[in-house]
């Protein structure tokens, strides 16, 4: 039984059982190591992905119901060698402590960005559930207006 | 004290990192006499490339590069080119001479003045090289942004010319240290070198370490604290495919040479397979028969233990310190009948019951750590180890090796809050390494995690104030015990704890240690959550008591803290204290000292029937000095909403010695919608030695909060969290 995907350009096919998550495929099979896990019950997003361009918790994905599906990893976030805005914002307001969070935190606030180009606070509210216990969640909120006055200028 | 500058130790440390796993330890010691070790911390290259040590575990507290910037500052380097490394895990680095490891907010306390002079040394060792070649007084030169300059000659030259000799002059002890007028790195919001890896996904932390063979591992231990493992049947696990082995891990008692207690490892039955999802399902297809004890504590049971013992059995805490024999308990003899003197001469009393639950750490990352074994007997190992000294005596005992075969690699952790300077994950890694003859990451599940903690222990404490006719204090006495610690005592102690802040007459305080099969830890700050929540919601209550302002109320008691009234006042000036509010809304203050550095809060609720909005912070903190204050800033901002977190919904809750919690559903965490608006105010004290900054912002957020929600709606917070009083965190 195997896989078709498309992970962050490239196609690959996965060996590992249908059952098991797509977070495991990628760290386990793929190597991807910079999706994490975190709770293994989608209530945290340390192992948001893309899938189709929309943020899953990939934990919580079967990989044998995604043939031919589209995933975007945080390494797939950036275009080429040039960062994303956010990641170049994250990094300009300081915004990670652990880090441990942050490649889901990152990959929910670029799917917001893509729907909600100017995003309200209450956007960003309802849209970032991903959990960080360190608090980085203020510089969230602040990397994420950044990044999206940054992106509104440039287009 | 006393560290004697030299240049040795690095090049005995790490020797043999890592390069096959591309964990950041480069080769560039092999290339030897290419790259110079000018001192331990300090590697300069012949293109001028600076590498400084760290001995920090970087668990988010952003200290990782502390070390290296408190060295630039002193050495004359850019910041922007300077690299920072992990340094081997041995004595010359240690924070707790000799011992490695990273707590108690000692990263910058106990290190500042050791690594200026280090930097301050190599400086003196560059200059005074440049000065030989130029034929100049060394005093005429001076080391800036990787050179040294002769200023009236305008010369220069890079310290990568200038390393190989430097290296050979000898390290003065006592080199002159940069005025603070000329700072360029410390005090300044400069970006921290651990950032990048954290944008991209490349920072590696222990479940990312992957090497040739390494299979993956996980754990159920004994789900009740202190059950054995009976036996378990491996068949349903070895079914599954990519399942490779069923560990039974039993009766592991490592006796470690110098340590009071032998380190008993629960027991457990360990998966390991080819995955992490084949190890869990193999495991989650095991039915593991326990042998259970009998009388196991539940939530209650445990609560009345405490309380029983504080009641009953709490002892009067003496300063720390050698006394004659007797005199110590005479010396208690004498607190305890003077507080009971002005106790019984007070206008009136007032006493108020406080209790603080178990609390788990939850690190983002689950405890993980990764072992292989190595062809001498020992183990090399990788972890997020805020303990790596300790690691390394254990697991050499438990191998029966000397500890020279315990190669440790500290790696960047997601999180810990003080749980991973309990070894067991660590531990558990390298026993299955070699039980299973392969390489083994271990990674726990959630499940694990909340249930497997060392919590922070729960309290009870009563707390008991005379007020004399003028409603001034006039006697206090706090009784108290914790399972598994005895914070109540410690607050009085003396150091390594600060002494208690308020300086009230007839003042003691009585502490009780309860032993329990629930294991409890450190916790962010230690004794202080606890203790800060009860005193300083006291304190409040005090004041409402005799009709006082709680900020006027404290400036006496703190006649002789004026660091703590210095931030106190500061805060409440930021937050408008005194303020008409509406109906429904309120501020609460709070004020606690730990960790040598003081903290004020200000906290401002609106409350619409049960639901509870916390719409501001304003915090003021005193650490004397910031090397990275905006890293300072942010734990700030970290502390306060990890403790706002657990005053809203943490609490570990224990039915016959079992944990009922298992994830986030059941210990759920803020999310960023919740979270309120945060100003924090970062108060300077000169000429005083830096204080910690990762813990001390902690404790005074639950006391301000349960004040602010008093001064909000009448109701007075006496136990966490707010919903056991059915308040919802909107």
């Amino acid at each position: 039984m195997s896989t078709k995907l498309t992970v962050n350009g490239r196609a690959v096919t996965t060996r590992s059982a249908p059952d098991t998550p797509l977070l495991w495929v990628l760290r386990d099979e793929l190597g991807l190591m910079g999706t994490k896990y975190g709770c293994g019950v989608g209530a945290c997003g340390a192992c948001t992905v893309h899938v189709g361009g929309e943020p899953v918790r990939s934990c919580s994905m079967p990989v044998g119901g995604l043939d031919d599906a589209q995933v975007t990893t945080i390494e797939g976030l950036a275009g080429g060698s040039r960062p994303h805005a956010l990641q170049t914002a994250w990094l300009e307001a300081a915004v990670p402590q652990c880090g441990y969070c942050q490649s889901g935190m990152l990959m929910a606030a670029a799917a917001l960005l893509k729907r909600t180009p100017r995003p309200s606070d209450a956007d960003i509210d309802a849209a970032m559930t991903n959990l960080c216990r360190c608090g980085s969640y203020p510089r969230v909120r602040k990397a994420i207006h950044a990044a999206a006055a940054r992106l509104a200028k440039a287009s | 004290m006393g560290m004697r500058l030299s240049r040795r130790g690095v090049l005995a440390g790490i020797g043999g990192a890592g390069l096959a796993l591309g964990l950041g330890q480069d080769g560039a010691l092999a290339a030897a006499g290419e790259t110079v070790t000018l001192s331990d911390w300090v590697r300069i290259a012949p293109d001028g490339q600076v590498t400084l040590y760290t001995s920090v575990q970087e668990m988010g507290q952003g200290a990782w590069d502390v070390h290296a910037r408190i060295i630039a500052e002193e050495l004359g380097v850019d910041w922007a080119r300077v690299r920072v490394e992990q340094s081997p895990p041995t004595a010359t680095f240690g924070i707790f001479s000799p011992g490695y490891g990273t707590g108690g907010s000692s990263s910058v306390r106990e290190m500042w003045g050791k690594l200026r002079k280090v930097g301050a040394a190599a400086r003196v060792m560059l200059i005074e090289t440049a000065a030989d070649r130029w034929a100049v007084p060394a005093h005429a030169c001076d080391a800036q942004g990787g050179q040294v300059i002769h200023g009236d000659s305008g010369r220069k030259l890079g310290f990568g010319e200038l390393a190989q000799a430097a290296a050979k002059r000898p390290v003065p002890q006592d080199p002159p240290l940069k005025p603070r007028e000329a700072w360029a790195v410390v005090g300044r919001d400069l970006p921290r070198k651990d950032l990048p890896g954290k944008v991209d996904g490349t920072a590696v932390y222990a479940p990312d370490v992957t090497c040739p063979g390494m299979l993956t591992a996980t754990i159920r231990q004994a789900p009740q604290f202190g059950a054995r493992l009976a036996s378990v049947d491996p068949a349903p696990a070895l079914a599954i495919p990519g399942v490779k082995r069923v560990l039974e891990m039993r009766g592991v008692s490592i006796t470690v040479p110098g340590w009071a207690q032998p380190v008993e490892m629960p027991d457990a039955v360990i998966v390991v397979a080819d995955g992490f999802w084949p190890a869990k399902k193999g495991l989650e297809a095991l039915a593991p028969k326990w042998a259970e004890v009998d009388g196991a504590p539940d939530t209650a049971g445990l609560l009345a233990q405490l309380k029983t013992a504080a009641l009953t059995k709490a002892e009067v805490a003496t300063p720390r310190g050698t006394y004659a024999e007797g005199e110590r308990e005479a010396l208690a003899k004498r607190l305890a009948a003077a507080t009971e003197t002005a106790l019984a001469a007070a206008d009136r009393t007032v006493e108020r019951d406080y209790v603080a639950p178990l609390l788990a750490h939850a690190p983002m990352e689950p405890l993980s750590a990764a072992a292989r074994m190595t062809p001498d007997g020992g183990v090399e190992t990788w972890g997020g180890f805020q303990n790596t000294s300790g690691l390394r005596r254990s697991a050499a005992a438990m191998l029966g090796v000397p500890i020279e075969k315990v190669k440790a690699h500290t790696l960047f952790s997601g999180g810990s809050f003080g749980r991973r300077y309990k070894n067991d994950f660590g531990l558990q890694a390298i026993w299955a390494a070699r039980a299973a003859g392969a390489p083994v990451k271990l990674i726990w599940t959630r499940e694990e995690d909340i249930r497997q903690d060392w919590y922070r222990p729960a309290g009870f404490q009563r707390l008991t104030a005379g007020l004399d006719k003028a409603g001034r204090v006039s006697g206090f006495r706090v009784v108290g015990a914790n399972n598994n610690a005895n914070y109540t005592r410690d607050m009085i102690a003396g150091p390594p704890h600060d002494l208690f802040q308020y300086d009230a007459p007839g003042l003691s305080m009585a502490g009780a240690f309860v032993a329990s099969p629930v294991p409890g830890g450190p916790w962010r700050s230690v004794l202080h959550t606890g203790n800060a929540f009860a005193v300083e919601s006291f304190i409040d209550e005090l004041a409402h008591e005799t009709g006082a302002d709680p900020l006027a109320f404290r400036r006496p008691l703190l006649a002789k803290a004026p660091r703590a009234v210095r931030v106190m006042e500061h805060a409440a000036k930021a937050a408008g204290w005194g303020r008409e509010l509406p109906k429904g809304q309120g501020l609460g203050l709070a004020v606690w000292t730990s960790f040598q550095s003081a903290c004020a809060q200000v906290v401002k609720v609106r409350a619409d029937g049960d639901k509870l909005r916390v719409e501001q912070v304003w915090c003021a903190f005193d650490c004397g000095l910031a090397v990275n204050p905006d890293g300072v800033k942010a734990q700030g901002e970290s502390s306060i909403l990890l403790a706002l977190s657990s005053a809203a919904t943490g609490e570990i809750n224990l039915e016959n010695g079992r944990v009922v919690e298992s994830n986030f559903h059941d210990y759920p965490h803020i999310q960023l919608g919740q979270a309120p608006k945060i100003v924090i105010d970062l108060l300077e004290t000169a000429d005083v030695s830096p204080g910690g900054a990762g813990e001390p912002m902690t404790p005074p957020l639950m006391p301000a909060l349960g004040n602010a929600i008093f001064a909000a709606t009448g109701r007075r917070l006496r136990a966490l969290p707010l919903t056991k009083a059915g308040l919802t965190l909107v």
